[in-house]
Order: structure tokens, then C-alpha cells, then sequence
């Protein structure tokens, strides 16, 4: 079981109403093949207004051979809701509290791409309500670890899942895609029972300005550690090639510009509180760039996806956290 | 299962939906096109097209002279909207054409990004998407071909060097891109 959880549309009478968000978020980490699926499905702008959005995002990455997927944008009439699930008409994405599962599926018949999977939380779930983001807020409904059941079918190929790993959030808020924020946030997830990382920082939309980050060490007992503040540092350093992927196309091809963003190739984080000590250094193997319109206002965010291992050494609260896995490295402005 | 609309009434379409989303949008793209026509090619659909007092005009293309061409396929516009092709990829792979002289060339791609801009926020613009993707029996998506030197590129340490030197990399002065 993992705290209840929901929606957040805005009341009738919210004056920030067109700046809302709403947004489910899965990642899977299959050690096996390498796979890793980034399933999100989100809600933009003031469901009264006609020109409120929602947005499916599928995407497999699988060494050898790259991404598989897309994303899709539709009216938010169009797409299906209920209490904490959003469907489209490739990607679905549900979460029942009780059993303290999610339920995602993305299905491409063009591409012969496809995945279904339960995963089930194995640690309690995190909330850090209403931090800025820019000049508006968000707030942050994390599971750091799920175990998964089910499978992919990439390019035909079918890849089974069930020693997969997985991550959940849910986040909601008030901004304008366009506004000057961005954000750091990553998921490092070892195979189970082994620790799971999970980093965030808000910045502004060129990340010169910082705010405080945030480390999550999740253990498979249930335990957690959280890191903030200035016993932790994070570092970027050189950048991959180029992006593999930008989507929606319509929306890269408004922003060609934005081809050229090279993400960086590596990441380190040192968290030391004097007590506990944890160093991870991340290898990113492939990026995509996934860009958010306003539906209010012309206005557009960029979001980066790098995925690779990564591989972690130090002790929290006397356990051993080195170990080696997958991850994700989000980069947003 | 291929789709009964042509490529003129796909192009009358999207105008009308894009006055009815936003007026404004509208009327910058008219004044972007001016008087001027242009001919449209969809595989083997080809359609010459302006607008008039009553608004947009379309007529099939007898090869007369127009003061712009964008010429492409359905396969193409596919890749292009499921971002498996750049713009200029499908430009340098010889599967988008546009054609005319330079103010021409700028005026056409200056209405696509009108186009698109106001499609990021108009469900019924994103509806006729979805009912092009339908309409198009859909191979498997061809990426850019690789390995093309169009101009030579510039190391990237170098380039990296310089922004550093005058402070414009992301992250600032500590030389890291996050």
C-alpha cells in the first residue's frame, strides 16, 4: 500500500487555472537487456479551456537499438482520466493505492512497439508538497522503487520484464512552459534488493541560478535517507554526441535550434553529511529531448532525457550502497 | 486504410481551423504570403495555392510559375511529426524540397512556423494530425541518412574552450553543461 493519491485540477474559481499541470511518470530499468522505458502521460492548462492538453509519451530505449516510440498530443476531451490515471490512445498510465501499484501501457503498432507492466512499490512513497518552480510551484509524489511484472515487445523483439526495476511520480503544480525555470532530476536504480538514488534540483531556465537539491537513498527494507543542502554537490561534465530524438516532431521542427543541444556525458554526485557518505557517477549512453508547448501562452520547455550506468559506492546509516545499475538524467529548461 | 481527403482540401482545412483557433495567427500568416502563390506537393497531389479577398484559394497545379515550391511525401511528414527526421536532415536527404527565391524560401518556412506554433495549441489543428497519421498506411519510419559533411564542424573541445572563455556555457564558469 502506498499513500493515497490523486488528480489535482483546479477549482472553478482558480485564478491560476491555466497554468495547471498534472503528470504521471514511470521509468523501467530492465539490468538485464539494458532497456530502459520512459512512460509519461500529463494534463496542461485549465481543463475549461478548450485548448487544454494532454500528452502521452512512450518511449523504449534498448542498446543496440536505440529509441522506439512517441509522443502525442491530443485535446484534454480526448484523452481518458479517472482518479490517478491518464490514458491517451498510445500511452496508459494507473495507479491503485491500495495495492500500491501502477498499471502502464504503450502500444505503437506502427513501430511493433509495445509494453505492459504492473509494477508494485517495494518502499513507502515520498511527498514534498508545493516547492517554487520558477515563479509558480510544484509538488512531488515519489515511489523511488517498484518491483515490475510484464513485458516489452521492441522492433518485434520480445523482452521480458519481471526482474525489471522501476520508478513512479506524480507531480502537479502551477507553471507556463516558457517561464524561466528548469530543473535536475534523476533516477539511479540498482537490481533489487540493492539501493535506489533519486536526485532533483530546480533551477532557472539557463540552470546559472540553483536551488537546493535534493538526494533520496531508498534501501529494499523500506528504509530511506534524504540528502539536502550544501553537504551535497552534483557535477555535469562533457556532453554526448547529440540528441537521438526530439518529440513531438511538429515541435522540433519549430525549434530547430534546439537539434543542437548536447547533453552532458557524465554526472557525479558526492552526498557527505559527516556521517554518511555516498559518491555515484553516471554514464550517459543516449539522450532525447522531449518539448512541452503552453496551451495558454506561446511559450515551450525543453526536457532531456539521458539514459546510461551508473555505479555508486558509500555507507548509509552503516549499509553498503555500492553497487551498479541504471539510470535516467533529466535535464529541463 | 488511406484516407479520403486530397491534399487541396487537407491545405483548406488546416486554414480554416487555424482562423478559427486563433484570428490573429491568421492574419500574420496573410500578411507573411502576401500575394504571392505557392505549389504544394504531396506525392503525386499538387496543388498551387494564395489567398484571395474570401481567403484561401486552391487549384490543381498545371506547372505554370509560382513564386514558391515545397515539395514532399507522406511518408516524410510522418517521420517529420513523430521526430524520427529533422527539417533540415529531410532537406539534406533530398526528401523535403522547397524551392524559390531567397525572400520566398524564408516567407514558406516563416508560414510553417506559424502553422505549427498555433498547432501546439489547437486541438482541432492536432485532430486533423491525428486524422493524416490515420489516413497514411505506415512503413517502418526512415531516419536520416549519416555521415553527410555539408560544412566542416568545429571541435567540439575547441568550441567548448571558447564558450568557456567567455562565460557562456550553462552552469557557468566551472566549465560544466548540465
Amino acid at each position: 500500500m502506498i499513500a493515497p493519491d490523486w488528480l489535482r485540477p483546479p477549482a472553478a474559481t482558480d485564478p491560476t487555472a491555466d497554468a495547471y499541470k498534472d503528470w504521471l511518470h514511470l521509468n523501467v530499468f530492465d539490468h538485464e537487456s539494458g532497456l530502459v522505458g520512459l512512460v509519461n502521460v500529463s494534463l496542461h492548462g485549465d481543463p475549461a479551456d478548450p485548448r487544454a492538453r494532454a500528452v502521452g509519451t512512450g518511449l523504449l530505449f534498448v542498446p543496440g537499438s536505440g529509441w522506439a516510440g512517441r509522443a502525442e498530443v491530443l485535446a484534454l476531451d480526448d484523452a481518458s482520466l479517472g482518479e490517478c490515471s491518464i490514458a491517451t490512445e498510445i500511452v496508459g498510465l494507473s495507479v491503485h493505492h491500495r495495492s500500491g501499484s501502477v498499471a502502464a501501457s504503450v502500444r505503437v503498432p506502427e513501430e511493433e512497439l509495445a509494453l505492459s507492466v504492473t509494477a508494485t512499490a517495494q518502499v513507502g512513497s515520498i511527498v514534498f508538497e508545493r516547492r517554487p518552480l520558477g515563479p509558480g510551484w510544484f509538488s512531488w509524489y515519489g515511489v523511488p522503487r517498484l518491483s515490475v511484472q510484464g513485458e516489452a515487445v521492441v522492433d518485434g523483439r520480445r523482452i521480458p520484464l519481471d526482474w525489471a526495476s522501476a520508478y513512479y511520480d506524480h507531480n502537479w503544480g502551477r507553471w507556463h512552459w516558457g517561464d524561466d525555470l528548469g530543473w535536475v532530476w534523476g533516477a539511479f536504480l540498482t537490481p533489487a534488493p540493492g539501493p535506489a538514488f533519486i536526485v532533483t534540483q530546480p533551477t532557472d531556465k539557463s540552470h546559472r541560478r540553483r536551488g537546493s537539491s535534493k538526494l533520496v537513498v531508498t534501501f529494499g527494507d523500506g528504509r530511506l535517507r534524504i540528502f539536502e543542502g550544501p553537504g551535497l554537490e552534483l557535477a555535469h561534465e562533457g556532453s554526448l554526441d547529440g540528441l537521438d530524438r526530439r518529440v513531438p516532431g511538429a515541435l522540433a521542427a519549430l525549434h530547430g535550434g534546439r537539434a543542437a543541444m548536447r547533453p552532458a556525458a557524465r554526472f557525479r554526485l558526492v552526498a557527505d553529511d559527516g556521517r554518511d557518505h555516498v559518491a555515484l557517477e553516471f554514464a550517459g549512453r543516449s539522450a532525447v529531448q522531449v518539448i512541452a508547448a503552453d496551451p495558454a501562452r506561446p511559450g515551450y520547455g525543453f526536457i532531456h532525457e539521458t539514459v546510461g550506468e551508473f555505479a555508486s559506492e558509500g555507507r548509509v546509516g552503516g549499509i553498503d550502497v555500492a553497487g551498479a545499475g541504471l539510470g535516467v538524467l533529466e535535464h529541463a529548461d | 486504410m488511406p484516407t479520403e481527403r486530397k491534399l487541396a482540401d487537407y491545405m483548406a482545412e488546416l486554414v480554416e481551423r487555424l482562423e478559427a483557433s486563433d484570428p490573429a495567427a491568421y492574419a500574420r500568416l496573410r500578411h507573411v504570403v502576401g500575394g504571392r502563390r505557392g505549389r504544394v506537393v504531396l506525392d503525386a497531389d499538387s496543388v498551387d495555392a494564395g489567398f484571395g479577398p474570401a481567403g484561401l484559394t486552391t487549384r490543381p497545379s498545371t506547372g505554370g510559375p509560382v513564386d514558391g515550391v515545397g515539395a514532399t511525401d507522406r511518408e516524410t511528414t510522418l517521420d517529420l511529426m513523430d521526430g524520427y527526421l529533422e527539417v533540415t536532415d529531410a532537406i539534406l536527404d533530398g526528401r523535403l524540397e522547397v524551392r524559390g527565391s531567397v525572400e520566398d524560401v524564408a516567407r514558406i518556412f516563416l508560414a510553417v512556423e506559424l502553422l505549427l506554433d498555433v498547432s501546439a495549441r489547437s486541438p482541432s489543428l492536432q485532430a486533423l494530425a491525428q486524422e493524416f497519421r490515420a489516413g497514411v498506411p505506415r512503413g517502418r519510419p526512415r531516419r536520416a541518412s549519416r555521415g553527410r559533411d555539408w560544412h566542416r564542424a568545429v571541435p567540439l573541445d575547441r568550441e567548448r574552450e571558447l564558450l568557456e572563455r567567455l562565460d557562456l556555457l550553462p552552469g557557468g564558469s566551472d566549465g560544466t553543461v548540465p
